[in-house]
């Protein structure tokens, strides 16, 4: 029983997935109650989700399901976060859809499978339960990339997506296989105990297999030298789908990251001078690709690659034997506040098939739409982690943990490229308020997306003042 | 100690009210209005709660024994950095409980009358949202458990009097002013910032709140506790309006009359007085700083008083007064009689909001006319304005047996008593002006013969919700001193008694001799102040052309000029000298120079950036390719 | 040379010489009708097996062959749970039960969504 309470999120989206499927097919359903049923179903989710989190405490990672997951508080509340990102996801996509064209019944089906995929991706505790987690949420991220196929510029992002996620899928496969063959198990606490013995790094097929696997995820969470799809794609897909993708599937990445390197303390040991250059190079080049952007999604999206650099710091400092999680997480929530605040802002603002996206396109929005625009102007200030808004605490949090783990010189580059990134954030910030408007800025009329837009707003300060335990 | 919500909940409702009041104007500012009734009704329900909550709290520390009377409350833990936690904490002891008593019970009644006063005004509910906003920061200031969280509140009230001084933002001048209260209190606030830094370096390491503190006192160095009394007696300057930092109060006077009542009775001003208080503990180890506060206080009472004398606005004149009634404060807890301070705050609350918003209720009746010498007569016109005047007059003048009298005489009598002779002799002279310049305004404006006839015969007394808080706060400023009355007298001394536990006090010991020295020598002062100015002023007078060094005083020996030349213009033009000289070719070059290549780079990410999946795969398979040959390199086989 | 090898041996052989013999008999023994359609070698609906292998065919024959995948896939993880039916008790039937729920919910939905109406 005590199992299934601890699955009891992932059936609720599994079946308010079904549901809405079934709702989809029957056409007596319109966009309307399709829109409402969606964003109430992941509300519905994310309260089970905060009751399971909140009723008993698990030990650190207990097994369940005969050890095929594993919970833990740095699961639920990543599954909290990502509940929290498709509700606002799905609130955006409700405006964006009153504006857009080409909506289809199954968008927010295929929202909660993904979500569905995630909750499972942060609880799988074996590799082959792992894969399917990884695949459920990627079909159907790539069906809501893609769902337009009238699109061009939407297929050609899901076919770059498809086919270097089945890339990388495939070496996510090859590394299972080599685990395999090291450790004789896909179970992640049988590999545990397979390092202890043996040590990891007298096993080349352990390590072999390892590497592969932190190469598929890595791909996800689009680190260096593996980012280069995130522009194109996070470029091509629908504004309330690429929010989705940049914060839920980031969290579920790293959620899914930070347990694969909590197997064994040897085996994050290897790993941490590589996940150093590749954090470095990750912000750095987001950074740099982020800069040279005239598309506000576009730009979005590399500042994407550069806070996935900045998690990869989080990835290096963290202790085998006391983690928490609690730096990780806390950045992960502050940036997903942010993102979802603009993705939600940019639904109803970016008007009637994504007219404006490009930072020109936003001269002089403080004339025109001043709550907006600050709402917008605070989120970007999080992104860029001035005080006292959350995103300021969670890179905090983040460099104060390297700097603890001993990584000075990494914290120091963190701080950097935080510096570096205030450039493109607040371009946007000077052209919302010290241009002349030309534009009208008229959209839709809306609550729901305005709505989420200032409670997300207020969270980026409230969250501020909750500190966490490093 | 027990956790007790509700004291959370004192600073909390008007916060609250702030920002209701806050919404409800921004949202309404453009079209539809709300009535401005209900604006009032909702900026007068925070206050007066939490003068009820305040009252609550002084009862139950009352039923506590003596040295167990302190509440504290910590809703939650603001911050957390390496060992230091800070959580947002209250503390109620007596002498934050007395604080909080007069402050909601004053500011309550300016709320009330200034539903009154700024009847009409088009920021009807923007200048309630800031009244409980001010008041909202000055009670998290009193109540605050560490200095960190008073520096919140502290902030507060600056931020708070920028945005009411300059609230009738129309007109340049009052912009200025706001800004120099506001520049002035930064500079203040600087040394308060420097001081707590010092503190917690000193002796924070075992917890920062005034408990803890207050029990490792001892163990800063005498040079530490210099140089952290000091920096924290610079801040008081800032806040309290002393020397040298005085210079903005009077120019805050560009406010509306009940900001004005607020910033010198209730809020504001009576920080610095507290927060020396507040640190008795620090400043009784190190009687030298105690010196310099004296000292700098009773030169500031002083000069003030002389400014005083020579001034022909009628808020100006009350404003010189608060800074020379501050400047009797910190001599008082500068000589170590805390409590006489802090008695002293109490009933110049009392006695100083009455004056001011008596003195708004004539300018409202004079439309806005401020000048003392186009007043006059207005006796019969406002006669309930006029009698309560008459008493806050009366008590800020030092007349026994109203208010002001036992304060200030307390404060002398702890001065002579520890011997600081030189203090007690000014600080005679200047009861003695305090006197003459409280009446000179009194006679001038209320009685003689009409100066401006026109005005004259359109004044007519306030509406009932100004001049009921008037009456109010005049029995207040009658009657306050009684609390405190004088053991020589047969007294109790009830206010002293119930601060004893939170400060940290030697009562002086002195012959009865001393004590009617002390009284005897203020009873004189007033006598003779206020017979000069009957003399010269009772029958009428015209306004005096000052020469020599009338007219230096008039101009404020010309400290507000000579400011502007040694330190704003020097600033200026080295900061012009810099932006000309260094800044295009030290600075800006390599400033520019980095964007651009910064940009550079960036272009060159833009290209790799091609768009062909295949190129992407490339990229892939090379870093998986580098990698996994670095890998190999650590295997161990 | 062990028995089990002869025996396999033997069967072996007399494939070889029974599927040629019954595929002649076919021919030989079965009606004959020769029309335009009959003739046509036919192959999963591809009609002409002859010519450029980039033509264009329906894409409902992907989906029809993803659908059959499914069910098929469904059918096959039948056995091994059949097998463990014993071991796995009441618990057991009861997740298979809800898997076939789950499948069957899909078919429903593609029933609706009007996918095997071959129009």
């Amino acid at each position: 029983m005590q199992d299934l309470m601890a699955i009891l999120p992932l059936v609720a989206t599994g079946a308010g997935a079904i549901l809405l499927m079934l709702a989809a097919a029957f056409e007596s359903f319109r966009k309307e109650g399709i829109s409402i049923m969606g964003i109430g179903l992941f509300a519905f989710a994310f309260f089970v989700q905060l009751a399971v989190a909140n009723s008993g405490s698990f030990a650190p990672y207990s097994g369940v399901l005969n050890g095929m997951l594993a919970t833990s508080t740095f699961t639920k509340v990543a599954g909290l976060i990502i509940l929290a990102c498709g509700f606002f996801s799905a609130i955006a996509a409700q405006a964006y859809f009153t504006q857009n064209k080409g909506f289809v019944l199954e968008f927010y089906c295929l929202m909660l499978f993904a979500a569905c995929g995630m909750l499972l991706l942060t609880m799988a505790a074996e590799l082959i339960t792992l894969f399917i987690a990884l695949e459920i949420m990627s079909l159907a991220i790539y069906a809501l990339v893609g769902y337009d196929r009238k699109s061009v510029r939407r297929s050609e992002a899901v076919l770059k997506y498809l086919m270097l996620g089945a890339f990388a899928g495939a070496f996510y496969i090859m590394g299972t296989v080599f685990i395999y063959a090291g450790a004789k198990s896909t179970s992640f606490r049988v590999i545990t105990d397979v390092i202890a013995t043996t040590g990891f790094l007298s096993n080349p097929p352990l390590v072999g297999g390892a590497f592969l696997i932190l190469f598929a995820f890595l791909f996800k969470a689009a680190a260096f030298p593996f980012h280069a799809w995130v522009v194109d794609v996070y470029d091509g897909a629908p504004l309330p789908v690429t929010g989705f993708m940049a914060t839920a599937v980031k969290t579920a990445v790293f959620a899914v990251l930070a347990n694969f390197l909590m197997i064994s303390s040897d085996l994050q040991a290897a790993w941490v001078d590589y996940l150093f250059y590749i954090a470095v190079f990750t912000m750095f080049a987001g950074n740099l690709i982020a800069i040279a952007q005239n598309n506000l999604k576009r730009m979005l999206a590399a500042s994407g690659i550069v806070h996935s650099g900045y998690l990869i710091i989080a990835l290096v400092a963290i202790q085998a034997k006391t983690f928490t999680g609690g730096a990780m997480l806390f950045y992960l929530a502050a940036y997903a506040l942010a993102t979802l605040g603009i993705f939600a802002a940019l639904s109803y603002l970016a008007g009637e098939e994504e007219r404006r996206v490009s930072f020109d396109d936003f001269k002089g929005l403080a004339r025109v739409r001043p709550y907006s625009a600050a709402c917008i102007s605070i989120f970007l200030l999080s992104m860029a982690g001035i005080p006292p808004t959350a995103g300021f605490m969670g890179k905090f949090y983040i460099i104060a943990s390297a700097f603890q783990a001993g990584h000075v010189s990494l914290a120091i580059l963190g701080i950097v490229s935080s510096i570096l990134s205030m450039w493109y954030y607040l371009r946007l910030i000077v052209l919302m308020y010290f241009r002349e408007p030309e534009d009208r800025f008229e959209v839709a009329e809306m609550t729901l997306a305005p709505l989420g837009t200032i409670i997300l707003a207020i969270c980026v300060f409230a969250i501020s003042f909750y500190p966490v335990v490093l | 100690m027990e956790q007790t919500t509700y004291l959370g909940f004192i600073p909390l409702l008007p916060l609250a009210g702030a920002l209701v009041l806050g919404v409800m104007h921004v949202a309404t500012c453009q079209g539809n209005r709300i009535a401005e009734k209900l604006y009032g009704i909702l900026g007068c329900i925070g206050p007066v709660l939490s003068f009820i909550l305040a009252l609550k709290l002084f009862f139950s520390l009352k039923g506590l024994p003596a040295p167990d009377r302190f509440l504290t409350h910590e809703p939650f833990t603001w911050f957390s950095v390496g060992d230091l936690t800070v959580p947002m904490g209250f503390l109620a002891d007596p002498l934050s409980s007395l604080m909080l008593l007069f402050v909601t019970f004053v500011g309550s009644l300016i709320h009330v009358y200034s539903i009154g006063y700024m009847a009409g005004d088009k920021n009807f509910g923007k200048f309630f949202a800031y009244l409980n906003l001010f008041l909202g920061s000055m009670l998290i200031l009193v109540l605050g458990n560490s200095p960190l969280v008073m520096f919140v509140g502290w902030e507060g009230v600056g931020l708070c009097s920028y945005l009411l001084i300059s609230f009738y933002s129309e007109e340049r001048e009052n912009v200025v002013a706001g800004n120099k209260a506001f520049i002035v209190n930064r500079i203040g606030d600087l040394g308060f910032v420097l001081g707590m830094a010092f503190l917690f370096w000193g002796i924070g390491a075992d917890g920062f709140d005034y408990l803890s503190l207050k029990a490792n006192a001892h163990n800063l160095t005498p040079a530490l506790g210099i140089t952290v009394c000091l920096l924290l007696f610079v801040g008081a300057t800032g806040k309290s309006a002393q020397i040298p930092l005085y210079v903005w109060l009077p120019d805050a006077m560009a406010g509306p009359t009940p900001v004005s009542a607020l910033i010198h009775a209730a809020t504001m001003v009576t920080a610095g007085v507290y927060m020396v208080a507040r640190f008795s503990f620090l400043y009784i180890e190190v009687p030298v700083a105690g010196t310099v506060v004296a000292w700098i206080g009773i030169l500031t009472a002083l000069l003030a008083a002389v400014f005083g004398m020579f001034q022909n606005d009628i808020k100006k004149i009350l404003a010189y007064s608060t800074v020379s009634q501050l400047g009797y404060m910190f001599a008082g807890v500068g000589v170590a009689a805390y409590s006489a301070g802090i008695f002293h705050v109490f009933t110049h609350a009392f006695f100083k909001a009455l004056l001011f918003l008596g003195a708004g209720s004539v300018i409202l009746a004079l439309h806005h006319q401020q000048n003392i010498w186009k007043m006059g007569g207005l006796k019969k016109k406002l006669p309930i304005t006029y009698g309560t005047v008459l008493v806050g007059s009366l008590a800020l003048a030092g007349c026994p047996p109203f208010a002001g009298f036992f304060s200030k005489d307390e404060i002398l009598f702890s001065a002579l008593a520890t011997g600081h002779t030189g203090i007690w002799f000014i600080g005679v002279i200047v009861a003695g002006m305090t006197a003459y310049y409280t009446f000179r305004m009194f006679f001038v404006v209320f009685h003689g013969t009409p100066r401006d006839r026109h005005s004259y015969d359109h004044a007519q007394e306030s509406p009932r919700v100004m001049t009921i808080p008037l009456i109010v706060l005049a029995i207040g400023a009658g009657f306050a001193g009684f609390l405190n009355f004088p053991a020589i007298f047969g007294g109790h001394q009830q206010v002293s008694h119930w601060l004893a536990p939170s400060l940290a006090e030697h009562h002086p010991d002195a012959g009865l001799g001393v004590e009617f020295l002390a009284i005897g020598g203020s009873v004189l002062a007033f006598v003779i102040g206020i017979s000069i100015a009957y003399r010269k002023f009772f029958g009428g007078a015209e306004e005096p052309v000052y020469r020599g060094f009338c007219k230096f005083a008039a101009n404020k020996f010309y400290v507000d000029e000579l400011y502007a030349t040694i330190i704003v213009r020097p600033y200026r033009f080295i900061g012009k000298a810099i932006r000309q000289m260094i800044e295009p070719y030290i600075t800006d070059a390599p400033a520019q120079g980095v964007p651009w290549l910064y940009r550079m780079t960036g272009w060159v990410f833009k290209v790799v950036q091609v768009g062909y999946v295949r190129v992407y795969a490339i990229y892939m398979v090379i870093g998986l390719s580098i990698m996994s040959l670095l890998i190999s390199q650590s295997l161990n086989l | 040379m062990s028995a089990e090898l002869v025996l396999s041996g033997a069967i072996f052989i007399g494939l070889a010489i029974i599927i040629p013999i019954v595929m002649i008999m076919t021919v030989m023994l079965g009606p004959r009708s020769d029309s335009a359609a009959k003739n046509d070698p036919y192959e999963s609906g591809i009609k002409h097996v002859v010519g450029h292998a980039d033509q264009k065919f329906s894409v409902k024959f992907y989906l029809l062959a993803i659908l059959f995948l499914i069910f098929d896939i469904e059918a096959v993880f039948m056995y091994p749970w059949a097998v463990s039916l014993r071991e796995l008790g009441v618990f057991g039937l009861i997740e298979m039960t809800v898997f076939i729920l789950l499948l069957l919910t899909g078919l429903i939905y593609i029933l609706k969504k009007g996918v095997l109406n071959w129009r």
